[in-house]
C-alpha cells in the first residue's frame, strides 16, 4: 500500500508537470506522422516506377503493404522508445532539476520513483500508439488487420523488456551522469536491428542472430502479423513467449544493476553530481 | 540527556585516482571524516561548522544515508541509519540543496502534498499538515501560486516546509538562510527556535556565525575531517580569553606584510580576506599582547606602502573562534 502511494505521488505529481510544459502535445501529434514518412519515400523510390520492388519485398517481408509494415514498425518503436528512456531520463531530469536528492532522502523504495516516473512516459506512449493508429489509418489510408483488443496485447508483450532495458540504462544515467551518447548509441543500434522499417531476413546473418537476442525484434514482428497480415493468436504465440521470456530476463538483470549502482552511489556519495 | 542522533567513531576515506590514458597511475586515500563522534540531545539545536572541504558535508550526508561510511555508524532516535535505512529516514526532515531542492513548476502546496506522500500520509493527512505547514510559514495566499514565480526567501519557505512535513523528531537544516536577505533570513531563524520550542532536534550548517551564534546550543567546529571543537558558544568564546582580535582594513595586503606581521611576538593568527565589493583587504590578527602592538603593526603596514582603511579592536567572536582553531575564514 505504501509503495503504491509513493508510486501514485511520483504519477501525480509528474502527470502535473507535464501538463505545465505542453510542448509534449505537439510532438504527440506531428512525431507519428513525420517519422515513417522517410522510410516510406524512400521505399516508394526504391521500389520503381512501376513499383517492381514490391514484389520483391514481399518476398522478403511476407506482406506486399509496405507502408503498413514500416508504420507498424514505427508505430512500436514509438511505443518501446518513448518508454524506454523514462526510466534515464527521469533520472536525469530530477538531477539536473536538484530534486533527485530531495526524494532520495524520503524513506521509501528508490526503484519506486522509477516505476512513478516510467508510468507517465508509458502513459505519452498510450496516446501517441491511439494517434497514430487514426493519423496512420486517415492520413496514409492504412488498413489495419486484426481485432484491436490484440492490437493491444501486441504492444503489452513489450512491457517486460522495455522496463528491463529501461532500468538498465537508469542505471547507467546515475553511474555515468549522462544520458545522450548512451541513448543516440543504443537507439540506433536498436532501430536496426529490431527491423522496424525492413524485414530482418536482409540483414547478414550474424546481425539476425543479435537481433534475436532483443524481445521487441519478436515482439514488433507480432504486431506486423496481427495489424498488416491479418495473423491470429496462435500463429504469433512463438514470437509473443520469446519476446516475454528475453523482457524478463532483463527485468532481472535490471534489478541487479540498479541495486549496484544505488549501493556505488552511495558509496561515492555522487547523487547529486552532474 | 536523551539522544537524538549519535555519531559513532565514523570514518569516510575516498580513493582518489591519477590516470594517464585510462591507466590508473597513483591511488592515494583521502579521509573526508576521520574518526568523527559526536551526540545531538533532544530538544537541542546543533551547529556544524566547518570550512570548504573540512568534512561538514560528508557528515551530513552520512547522516542521512546519502553516503556510506567506511567505517562507523550513525543513530537517528536510536535507528542505526546503515541498518535500517527507511526507519532512520522516518525520523529526519532535511533540507538540503536549498530552494533546488523543491519542484518549481509546482505550487507550494504541491509539493508539500508530494512530499507528505513520500513520508507516508495518506492524502486527507497530507493535505491536513501542508495546510497547518503553509499557515505558520506565512505564505499569505501565495500558497497555490507556482514556486518559479516565488522569491528565493519564499522558495526557501517551501524547502523547509518540505523538512516540516513529516513531522520528523529530528530536523536537519543545510545552509537554510543562504541567498536570503536580512529581513527573510530572520523570519527563517524565529521558525527555527520555533521547531526547538516543539521539543524537536535540528542539526544546522550555516556560514553565518552571527546565525550560529544565535540559534545553537552546541556548535562542532569541523576541520580536517575531525571535530576540533564541540561546546556552547558561550564557552567556545570563552575559550578565547587570554586572545585579541584587531581587525584591519587596507587597500592592499601583500604576503610580505602578513608575513611580517605574523613573525611579531605574541601574535599567534593573521587571516587575509579580500573584499570584492570594497577591493580591499582585511587582515584580522589574533595576539596574546596588550595594545602595544597595535603601533608595531602600523608601523609594519606604512613600511609596506599600504594604507589603512579601517582599525578595530575588537571582543572575540565565534568568527574569531572559528579563525583560531582552523587558520581559515568560515566563508574560505
Amino acid at each position: 500500500m505504501r509503495r503504491l502511494r509513493t508510486i501514485t505521488a511520483v504519477v501525480k505529481k509528474d502527470a502535473i508537470q507535464m501538463v505545465r510544459y505542453p510542448t509534449w502535445i505537439i510532438q504527440i501529434i506531428i512525431w507519428p506522422l513525420i517519422f515513417p514518412l522517410m522510410y516510406i519515400l524512400s521505399a516508394l523510390g526504391f521500389a520503381g516506377p512501376s513499383s517492381a520492388g514490391v514484389e520483391t519485398f514481399k518476398m522478403a517481408a511476407g506482406t506486399g503493404s509496405f507502408k503498413g509494415f514500416i508504420v507498424v514498425g514505427t508505430m512500436a518503436w514509438m511505443w518501446v522508445n518513448t518508454t524506454m528512456w523514462g526510466f534515464g531520463t527521469y533520472l536525469r531530469e530530477e538531477q539536473m532539476r536538484g530534486t533527485l536528492e530531495a526524494n532520495w532522502l524520503c524513506p521509501i523504495k528508490k526503484f519506486d520513483l522509477l516505476i512513478g516516473g516510467a508510468v507517465v512516459a508509458m502513459f505519452q506512449a498510450i496516446i501517441i500508439s491511439a494517434v497514430s493508429v487514426l493519423e496512420y489509418r486517415f492520413v496514409y489510408g492504412i488498413h489495419f488487420t486484426g481485432n484491436p483488443l490484440l492490437w493491444i496485447l501486441m504492444f503489452l508483450i513489450m512491457i517486460p523488456g522495455v522496463y528491463g532495458l529501461g532500468i538498465l540504462f537508469a542505471s547507467l544515467v546515475l553511474w555515468a551522469k549522462q544520458a545522450n551518447a548512451a541513448v543516440n548509441v543504443v537507439r540506433g543500434t536498436m532501430m536496426i536491428l529490431c527491423g522496424i522499417t525492413f524485414p530482418i531476413t536482409i540483414m547478414p546473418s550474424f546481425m539476425q542472430s543479435l537481433a534475436k537476442l532483443i524481445p521487441f525484434t519478436y515482439g514488433i514482428s507480432a504486431t506486423r502479423q496481427i495489424m498488416v497480415s491479418g495473423g491470429t493468436l496462435s500463429m504469433v504465440s512463438k514470437d509473443i513467449y520469446m519476446c516475454l521470456l528475453e523482457g524478463i530476463i532483463l527485468v532481472i538483470l535490471g534489478r541487479i544493476a540498479f541495486k549496484y549502482t544505488e549501493n556505488k552511489v552511495k558509496n561515492l556519495g555522487s547523487l547529486e553530481r552532474f | 540527556m536523551e539522544k537524538a542522533v549519535e555519531v559513532k567513531e565514523l570514518k569516510k576515506y575516498f580513493m582518489s585516482k591519477k590516470k594517464k590514458f585510462f591507466r590508473t597511475i597513483e591511488k592515494k586515500e583521502f579521509k573526508a571524516v576521520d574518526d568523527v563522534n559526536f551526540d545531538i540531545y533532544k530538544g537541542e539545536i546543533f551547529g556544524l561548522l566547518g570550512p570548504n572541504g573540512a568534512g561538514k558535508t560528508s557528515t551530513i550526508k552520512m547522516i542521512t544515508g546519502l553516503l556510506k561510511p567506511t567505517s562507523g555508524e550513525v543513530l537517528v532516535m536510536g535507528k542505526d541509519v546503515e541498518k535500517k535505512p527507511m526507519e532512520a529516514l522516518k525520523n529526519i526532515g532535511t533540507v538540503l540543496a536549498g530552494d533546488r531542492s523543491v519542484y518549481w513548476k509546482l505550487t507550494a502546496r504541491e509539493n508539500l502534498e508530494y512530499f507528505g506522500s513520500l513520508y507516508g500520509l495518506n492524502k486527507k493527512e497530507a493535505a491536513q499538515r501542508t495546510d497547518a505547514i503553509l499557515k505558520r510559514l506565512g505564505f499569505n495566499g501565495k500558497e497555490d501560486e507556482l514556486v518559479e514565480k516565488f522569491s528565493t526567501g519564499m522558495k526557501q519557505k517551501v524547502a523547509l516546509g518540505k523538512a516540516l512535513i513529516p513531522n520528523a523528531p529530528v530536523v536537519l537544516l543545510d545552509e537554510p538562510t543562504l541567498g536570503l536577505d536580512p529581513q527573510s533570513a530572520l523570519n527563517l531563524r524565529e521558525i527555527i527556535l520555533d521547531i526547538k520550542k516543539e521539543g524537536r532536534t535540528v542539526l544546522l550548517t550555516t556560514h553565518y556565525m552571527e546565525e550560529a551564534d544565535f540559534l545553537c546550543d552546541r556548535i562542532a567546529i569541523i576541520d580536517g575531517g575531525k571535530i576540533i571543537a564541540l561546546d556552547t558558544p558561550e564557552k567556545l568564546k570563552s575559550s578565547m580569553n587570554d586572545i585579541k582580535a584587531i581587525k584591519i582594513d587596507l587597500s592592499m595586503a601583500s604576503d610580505k606584510l602578513v608575513e611580517a606581521i605574523k613573525q611579531m611576538d605574541s601574535v599567534e593568527k593573521v587571516i587575509k580576506e579580500y573584499k570584492e565589493e570594497s577591493r580591499s583587504y582585511t587582515l584580522t590578527i589574533h595576539h596574546t599582547d596588550g595594545n602595544t602592538i597595535i603601533q608595531k603593526i602600523i608601523d609594519s603596514i606604512s613600511q609596506n606602502k599600504s594604507q589603512i582603511l579601517n582599525i578595530n579592536v575588537i571582543e572575540p567572536s565565534l568568527e574569531d573562534v572559528f579563525i583560531h582553531l582552523t587558520g581559515k575564514s568560515l566563508r574560505e
